[in-house]
């Protein structure tokens, strides 16, 4: 079942070659345990420590409170009900978007594109205030429903179908991306084979086309659902009276009764619920750890031989009920994916409406629609030195961070998936934590390791601990990628007398293209939309935009972090739009430069 | 042509740091040098109205007067963030101003240095008042919350009491308040308690059987807590409710931006902030200047009638006109139909326990909020 074995069974001589000289493979993946151990164990480990003393020494008082406190598990269950249904809708909605997404014009793509990561251009702050907007009584959607008669509609905001709502337009991109990203590189000939054989559409997409995407579509499951475990600002804007989550509770234990060791301790408990969880979901999450390979890339052996022969008849029965399913599923799938897009673009891009409405607004509050408009507050905007100056430092810094992210994280990843296999499971989980832990404790325990040493407020102070929250996206979108990734293609250029570099230039990075992209895009947004690190290590000086939104919004509720959302989003399509224009053009020369050659 | 890994590993290493350096050096030029000969001092931000009086009062004319910088932090100054820094040996500040509940906090953690009055005015130190000034803190300025309603859907004869801010009947509409999760800092538990009939003067120490069957009455018609002091008036501007807590300078701000809302002083909680010196600050003399200079009447009064908020120097009232002083929290009409919140109760140990008031609250609203 191991990766080497089935090379060794499948391409025979080609696997001799690298087995003469010793594997050194596992050396990639020296810079991301390096970089994991003095960034976030260490910084977590002085923390942790902090938890289990007291003036008398060690004590375990901090945990005794919490784990008798009902509203704890009040707390945690209602954080692991909301993840659980938002990774859910977040998954469905992302793979119908994601396949749709392959099965359309390059053109296309690009502009559906910006609208995935169109979340990401703003504050989650301004964007829980739209949702307000859009959701509260008398908001958008009631006076929608109101035209088409509808008087008393349900209560949409200020509860958890407020909360469900926020979360899932925040997370949905880290769903779509990833399955995306892996569906892009799936060869589609293998599919039409099936249909050309007689399998229905839906059928061969089940049977050929889902086995390839499983490991991704597990990756997204694990991003979105530890992901949504540390939000705050969302349930606190968006949720009402009763619905504090964990991560608020954990920020209570902080900044209320300021007790950074009970905050530790309500955190550590967290991890240990959630790692519990993995382990016993570990079967079905094992691929998106990168622990096992179970995905079609890899022939399957062993257990399935000892199955009995009742076993078989009802799989087979099961495979004719599903099959049948599957047909009727294939018959509607144009409504679905069409769908699929209405409201995954309609939950993305709606907030983002209202905001850019909100960025022309002549008032001094949030008010929906405006009554006048004008273009002050982007006067306000371009005329701030300090506005400018956090916008250039917050790009500068999200894509120093998100390089070495992917740099690191990408050989690290190539080292999980190709190198030994006992240490993957620890490996693995140990890229996991930084998602999992809040963001607030990293932080914490980080500022208060680098505090003495003049690092808060640089730039080195913010990209240090960036690398860290960039590296789970870069590791598991890259790793989900390569294991996709036929391993005799690298063994047979091997066999040919190419370097590790020629393998490197030539068949993975190619080939690992969109996942480095993708991977990419995410450490970068991770430390592009970061508030909580920001707070701690930005210091006077070092003013992140994102903190600089936060704040002013915060402080004063005013179109001036609309305004931001609207200059980052032209920034956006105007460099998709470039890219277009570019192609065009050297499509355009090329042609004309073989008219020449021809005539 | 064949590289080992470690080669690789090596260009790897070499061209993250370099980018790592280069990103740093940049960003380095663009925040240094603005610092002058006669140094700086850092104080928090605070935003908004508030830190657009205390640039008007205080920061700019104490800048002109020494050629001393005053750098406006907008970072967080969460009191557990600023404890961790100054914990830590780095306080991301010289100065802060914190809440009267607060400062206990930064006594408890040795964070605060003692106020250098030998630096200030003749006789300043005494005009301090009505809450005196301390060693080691010096009251800064008062606020008050104050219930607070949309005049666009209750008229301009609205709420007269927290009762009436219960009262849905009389008072359409849905209300919001500030987490009790702040403990002493939204007044959520004066407010309850009031609305439930409790006078004035029997509010400490705090009946929370009483505050908390208060609320389970109110709760239905509670939307949501508000999270920032700049929430209420969104949440008031965008119809979501009729009626809220809010803090008076908020409501003035919005009401000169034309925003229709109106207040009353009639069961006011009056509170107030403290000026601290953080210990480890980098410039912490100038920070003892600002402090002197600030204090002084004159400033005192500029600040007041830059937003409605009273001075903490009582001299600064002869300096204020009689309509600007009817407007202030410690104007006399105002402060006779107000309470003053006691922060001594909230700092001070719960019955029977080893944790102060303040976190016996915050502890028992976690239980009722989380039902």
């Amino acid at each position: 079942m191991s990766v080497d074995s089935s090379t060794e069974r499948f391409t025979g001589g080609l696997a001799a070659r690298p087995r003469r000289r010793p594997d050194r493979r596992w050396l990639t993946l020296v810079p991301l345990l390096a970089v994991l151990i003095l960034l976030f164990v260490v910084p977590l480990f002085s923390l942790l420590i902090d938890s289990f003393r007291s003036e008398q020494g060690f004590t375990l008082e901090n945990y005794r409170e919490q784990v008798t406190s009902p509203v704890f598990w009040r707390a945690i269950r209602r954080t692991l009900v909301i993840a659980a249904i938002s990774t859910g809708i977040c998954v469905v909605l992302g793979y119908l978007m994601a396949y749709a997404l392959t099965r359309m014009p390059k053109r296309l793509r690009g502009v559906l594109m910006v609208v995935v990561l169109v979340p990401y251009f703003t504050s989650i702050l301004i964007r829980s205030y739209a949702w307000i907007a859009i959701l509260a009584p008398g908001g958008l959607v009631a006076r929608t429903l109101a035209l088409v008669g509808i008087d008393s509609p349900p209560d949409l905001v200020f509860n958890q179908t407020g909360v469900l709502i926020g979360t899932v337009q925040i997370l949905l991109p880290l769903a779509l991306l990833p399955i995306y990203s892996v569906m892009s590189g799936i060869d589609r000939a293998s599919v039409r084979a099936a249909q050309s054989l007689g399998a229905s559409p839906a059928v061969a997409h089940w049977h050929v086309y889902r086995p390839a995407t499983s490991s991704a579509v597990m990756a997204s499951a694990a991003l979105v659902f530890i992901s949504s475990l540390g939000f705050y600002v969302t349930p606190a804007l968006l949720g009402g009276p009763g619905d504090a989550l964990i991560a608020q509770s954990i920020l209570v234990q902080f900044s209320n009764l300021v007790d950074p060791a009970g905050a530790a301790a309500q955190a550590v408990l967290l991890l240990l619920i959630v790692l519990m969880l993995f382990v016993v979901l570990f079967r079905y999450l094992a691929p998106s750890l990168s622990v096992e390979s179970t995905g079609s890339a890899t022939p399957r052996r062993g257990r399935r031989a000892d199955t009995t022969e009742r076993r078989e008849n009802l799989r087979a029965l099961r495979a004719r009920i599903l099959d049948s399913g599957l047909d009727a599923v294939g018959r509607l799938r144009l409504p679905i994916l069409v769908c699929g897009w209405i409201v995954g673009a309609a939950l993305l891009a709606t907030p983002l409406v209202v905001v850019a409405i909100w960025s022309f607004s002549d008032a001094t509050y949030l008010t929906f629609p405006p009554e006048e408009y004008s273009t002050r507050w982007f006067a306000d905007y371009f005329t701030d030195e300090a506005w400018i100056g956090s916008t250039f430092l917050s790009l500068g810094i999200a894509s120093a961070s998100a390089v070495i992210s992917v740099v690191i994280g990408g050989f690290g990843a190539f080292g999980l998936v190709r190198g030994p296999k006992r240490p993957r499971l620890p490996i693995a989980i140990l890229v996991a934590m930084p998602l999992i832990v809040p963001p607030m404790i990293y932080s914490l325990g980080f500022f208060i390791l680098v505090a003495p040493h003049d690092v808060v407020g640089t730039n080195l102070g913010l990209i240090m601990p960036y690398v860290v929250l960039g590296l789970p996206f870069a590791v598991s979108i890259t790793a989900a990628a390569l294991r996709n990734l036929d391993q005799r293609l690298e063994n047979a250029a091997r066999s040919l007398g190419a370097g590790s570099l020629s393998v490197l230039r030539h068949v993975l990075l190619p080939a690992l293209r969109p996942a480095l992209i993708s991977g990419f895009v995410f450490a970068f947004l991770a430390a592009f939309d970061d508030v909580v690190v920001a707070t701690f290590m930005s210091g006077p000086t070092a003013v992140t935009l994102p903190l600089r939104m936060f704040q002013d919004i915060k402080l004063e509720v005013s179109p001036r972090t609309a305004v931001v959302a609207v200059v980052l989003l032209g920034a956006g399509a105007a460099a998709v739009l470039l890219r277009f224009v570019m192609a065009w053009l050297v499509r355009a020369v090329r042609v004309a430069l073989s008219r020449r050659g021809a005539s | 042509m064949k590289f080992s890994r470690k080669t690789v590993l090596g260009a790897v290493a070499a061209v993250s740091t370099l980018l790592a350096t280069a990103a740093c050096g940049s960003g380095d030029s663009d925040t240094s040098g603005a610092t002058t000969s006669a140094g700086q001092v850092i104080v928090p931000d605070p935003g908004g109205d508030l830190g657009k009086a205390m640039k008007k009062a205080f920061f700019d004319p104490f800048e002109k007067k020494t050629g001393i910088d005053v750098v406006l932090s907008s970072g967080e100054f969460d009191a557990a963030v600023v404890l961790a820094g100054v914990k830590a040996g780095a306080p991301a500040y010289d100065m802060l101003n914190v809440n009267g509940a607060v400062l206990q906090r930064f006594r408890d953690g040795a964070a605060i240095e003692p106020i250098d009055y030998a630096q200030w005015q003749n006789g300043a130190r005494d005009k301090i008042a009505p809450v005196k000034a301390a060693d080691d803190a010096v009251p800064a300025y008062y606020i008050s919350i104050v219930p607070a309603w949309s005049t666009a859907k209750l008229g301009d004869k609205g709420l007269t009491s927290w009762a009436d801010f219960w009262n849905v009947d009389k008072f359409p509409g849905k209300r919001t308040l500030a987490p009790g999760s702040w403990g002493a800092g939204g007044a959520t538990f004066e407010i309850a308690a009031m609305a439930a009939g409790v006078a004035p003067k029997d509010l400490y120490p705090i009946d929370y059987d009483k505050v908390f069957a208060s609320l389970d009455r109110l709760k239905p018609n509670l939307v949501k807590f508000w999270e920032t002091g700049a929430e209420p008036i969104q949440l008031l501007t965008g119809g979501q409710v009729t009626g809220t807590s809010a803090w008076n300078g908020r409501v003035a701000g919005a009401q000169d931006k034309g925003v229709p809302v109106a207040s009353t002083w009639n069961q006011s909680i009056l509170q107030y902030d403290n000026w601290t010196i953080l210990k480890g600050a980098k410039n912490a003399a100038n920070a003892q200047k600002l402090l002197a200079f600030m204090m002084e009447a004159q400033p005192q009064a500029d600040f007041a009638n830059a937003i409605t908020y009273s001075p903490a120097n009582s001299a600064a009232f002869d300096l204020l006109s009689a309509d600007r002083a009817a407007k202030l929290p410690t104007s006399p009409d105002n402060v006779a139909s107000a309470v003053t919140q006691n922060y001594e109760w909230w700092t001070a140990k719960a019955p029977g326990s080893d944790k102060s008031n303040e976190e016996v609250a915050i502890e028992r609203w976690q239980a009722w909020a989380s039902k």
